[in-house]
C-alpha cells in the first residue's frame, strides 16, 4: 500500500515537473516573440550612416615607360591619369608624399594645354593646384586621360613609394567641376626601385 | 496534504524558471551577439597636467566585455582660450576624412574649442579585449591658468556575431585637469541620446562662461587695412567687409571679428574691435578677410615693397589698454580664399570664379567689389596663388 502510494507521488513529481517544464518554455516563447519585434525597430533606428566620402572618378599615377625601377642618373616621370566620371572639370587639387631624402622634384607640367598647373613644395609632400584658362571654352571631360606629367630627380637607390593623399595639411585632392560640385577621385600610390 | 501541496509548488515554480532562465541563457545569452548591450567607458590618462607646452594626454577606452570595434566617435571640449591643440594622433584605425578633426583641421579645432574625434577601422574591425586601451593621443599647449577637459557626445559602433554594426553606449569617466583645472560634472552619453551641454569651466573666484587671460584689460583694435585688387569705391551694399582679427603672444590667442568699410575705396578702418588681454609687448595680429588668405602681421607700421610679400615671425607689436590704432595699409592682403573659407587657396575657389564668371548676383566670389565676378577676380586669385595657405 505505502509502495503504491510513493509511486504516485513520484508520478505526481514527474507530471509537475513535466507541466513546468511546459508552462517555462510557453513563458519563453511568449516573451521573447513579444521582444522580436522590438528588437527589429532598435536594428533600423541604428543604422550607421558610411563616414567614408564617396568616391567619385579617379586619379592614378603611372609610369611613363611602365619600368617601376629607374637609375640615379635618370629623371623619373610619373604620369597623373584621370577619370572624371562623365563631368567636365575646371580645376584640381592634388597632394603627392613622396621621400624627399630620395628624389628631388624638378617639374610638374600640363598636358592639357587649356590647364595650367601651380606646384608648391610642402614638408615631406607635393601639392598641386591647376586650373582651366579663361580662354578654353572646350569641355574637360577625363576619360582615363593623362593630364599632368611630374618629373623628379632620384638622388638615392631603394625601394620608396609615391602616393596621392585625400589630404595633408591644408591641401586636399579633388576635382572641380563646372557646376562647382567638388569630387573625391579614387586614388593610387606606385612604388619605385632606384638602382 | 498541505505540507505536499507546498512541495509540489515549489518545484513547479522552481522548474518553471529554470526553463526559462535555460532557455534564455541558451538562446539569448553571450552566443547571440557580442555587441548588444556593450559599454565603453572613456578616461583620460594622465587626467591631470602640468605645465606650458608639450603637454600630452591619452584617451583610453575600457569596454565592459570583448568588442571588435567598426568605429567611434566622441568631442574632446576644451578651454580654447587657455588650451591650444598641436598634435591629434589617432591609435585605433584612421581619421575618417571630413568628419573627424586631424592635424590638418587644427586651426579649425583651436578656433571652436573642441576635438570632434571620429576615427573608423576598415574591413573586419579591430578586436578590443576588455581592458584600457588607447583611442587617441592629444598634444597641446596651455597657459598657466587652470582648465578643465570633458569628454561628450561619445558612441562606438561595434560588429557583433551576425556581422550586424550596433551602437554600444559610451561615458566619461573622468575629466582632464589643465594646470589645477577643478573637477566638473561627468556627463554620460549613449548615442541617440540628447546632446550634452558641457559644463562651464570653474575657475577660482566664480565660474565664467567666458576665460579671460591673468591681468587683462579692455583693449580695442582701430585697424587701418588694405586689400588687394580693391582701388575704387565699392556700391553701398558691397561696401562691407566682414574680417577676423586674432590677436597672438605666445600660447594667448584671441579672435573677434569686425566689420571693415571704406571711405577711400582703398584702406578699410573698422570703429573698435574690443579684446579682453593683457596690455603688453610682443603682440603678432592675424588678419583675415573673407575672400582673403590670413595674414600674420608683427609690426605696428609693416610696409612692403612688392604687394603681398610683407612676412615675420616674432610678433613685436606692443599693445596698451583702451584704443591702439594700428595703420596696416602698408602692405596689401592677398585673395583667394573664397566663403566658405578652410584657409587655402584650392581647385574650389579658382572654379567658382570660372564657372560665375559676368554674373552680377553673386557677392562671393567679387573679390575686387565692383560688382560682378570676372577675369579680375580671376587673375587677384591667381596672383595669391604664391603663398596659396593661411600664415600662422
Amino acid at each position: 500500500m505505502e509502495n503504491n502510494q510513493s509511486t504516485n507521488k513520484i508520478f505526481i513529481y514527474l507530471l509537475v515537473v513535466f507541466f513546468a517544464f511546459f508552462v517555462g518554455t510557453s513563458i519563453f516563447l511568449i516573451l521573447n516573440s513579444k521582444k522580436q519585434p522590438q528588437e527589429k525597430e532598435k536594428v533600423a533606428t541604428t543604422v550607421i550612416i558610411p563616414t567614408v566620402k564617396p568616391t567619385q572618378g579617379s586619379l592614378n599615377l603611372q609610369l611613363e615607360k611602365e619600368e617601376t625601377s629607374v637609375s640615379t642618373d635618370k629623371e623619373l616621370i610619373i604620369d597623373l591619369v584621370a577619370d572624371s566620371n562623365e563631368k567636365n572639370i575646371v580645376g584640381y587639387d592634388l597632394v603627392l608624399s613622396y621621400d624627399p631624402l630620395a628624389f628631388d622634384f624638378v617639374k610638374a607640367t600640363s598636358d592639357l594645354d587649356n590647364f595650367k598647373i601651380y606646384p608648391y613644395k610642402r614638408d615631406g609632400y607635393l601639392s598641386f593646384l591647376a586650373t582651366k584658362t579663361f580662354q578654353s571654352q572646350t569641355s574637360s571631360v577625363f576619360t582615363q586621360t593623362k593630364i599632368a606629367s611630374l618629373v623628379f630627380k632620384p638622388i638615392k637607390a631603394g625601394k620608396f613609394l609615391f602616393s596621392l593623399e585625400p589630404l595633408m595639411g591644408k591641401d586636399k585632392t579633388d576635382l572641380v567641376t563646372d557646376k562647382t560640385e567638388v569630387l573625391n577621385p579614387k586614388l593610387n600610390e606606385l612604388e619605385i626601385e632606384v638602382f | 496534504m498541505k505540507k505536499e501541496l507546498l512541495k509540489i509548488a515549489t518545484i513547479f515554480f522552481v522548474t518553471v524558471f529554470a526553463v526559462v532562465w535555460a532557455l534564455n541563457y541558451i538562446y539569448l545569452g553571450p552566443h547571440k551577439s557580442k555587441a548588444v548591450g556593450e559599454t565603453v567607458s572613456l578616461s583620460f590618462s594622465p587626467s591631470t597636467v602640468s605645465g606650458t607646452t608639450a603637454l600630452t594626454t591619452t584617451i583610453k577606452a575600457l569596454p565592459s566585455a570583448a568588442i571588435t570595434l567598426r568605429g567611434y566617435k566622441f568631442k574632446i571640449n576644451f578651454n580654447k582660450s587657455k588650451v591650444q591643440i598641436t598634435d591629434i594622433n589617432y591609435k585605433i584605425g584612421t581619421v575618417s576624412l571630413g568628419l573627424g578633426d586631424s592635424n590638418s583641421t587644427l586651426p579649425s579645432v583651436n578656433s571652436k574649442g573642441f576635438i570632434a574625434v571620429q576615427g573608423e577601422i576598415y574591413g573586419v574591425g579591430q578586436p578590443l579585449t576588455a581592458s584600457l586601451t588607447d583611442v587617441v593621443i592629444i598634444t597641446f599647449t596651455s597657459t598657466t591658468a587652470s582648465s578643465t577637459a570633458t569628454i561628450t557626445e561619445g558612441s562606438f559602433y561595434v560588429i557583433g556575431a551576425d556581422f550586424s554594426i550596433n551602437p554600444a553606449s559610451a561615458s566619461a569617466a573622468n575629466s582632464l585637469s589643465v594646470n589645477g583645472g577643478g573637477p566638473t560634472a561627468t556627463p554620460t552619453v549613449t548615442p541617440g541620446g540628447p546632446t550634452l551641454t558641457p559644463s562651464p569651466t570653474v575657475t577660482p573666484g566664480g565660474p565664467t562662461l567666458t576665460p579671460i587671460p591673468t591681468g587683462s584689460t579692455n583693449i580695442t583694435l582701430d585697424l587701418k587695412l588694405k586689400f588687394q585688387g580693391i582701388l575704387k569705391m565699392p556700391q553701398t551694399e558691397r561696401n562691407k567687409l566682414v574680417v577676423k582679427v586674432t590677436v597672438k603672444n605666445n600660447d594667448l590667442k584671441q579672435s573677434a571679428t569686425g566689420d571693415f568699410v571704406t571711405t577711400d575705396g582703398v584702406t578699410w578702418h573698422d570703429g573698435a574691435i574690443p579684446f579682453t588681454i593683457p596690455a603688453a609687448a610682443g603682440y603678432a595680429i592675424l588678419i583675415k578677410g573673407p575672400y582673403h588668405l590670413q595674414k600674420k602681421i608683427c609690426d605696428t607700421v609693416p610696409t612692403e615693397t612688392a604687394g603681398g610679400t610683407y612676412r615675420c615671425d616674432k610678433g613685436k607689436i606692443t599693445l596698451t589698454a583702451g584704443n591702439n590704432n594700428l595703420d596696416f595699409s602698408g602692405i596689401v592682403l592677398l585673395a583667394g580664399d573664397l566663403p566658405d573659407q578652410d584657409g587655402s587657396i584650392t581647385a574650389y575657389d579658382t572654379s567658382f570664379i570660372y564657372n560665375n564668371l559676368g554674373k552680377t548676383d553673386n557677392d562671393k566670389c567679387d573679390v575686387n567689389r565692383d560688382g560682378i565676378c570676372d577675369t579680375q577676380d580671376f587673375s587677384l586669385v591667381i596672383a595669391a596663388l604664391s603663398i596659396k595657405n593661411d600664415e600662422e
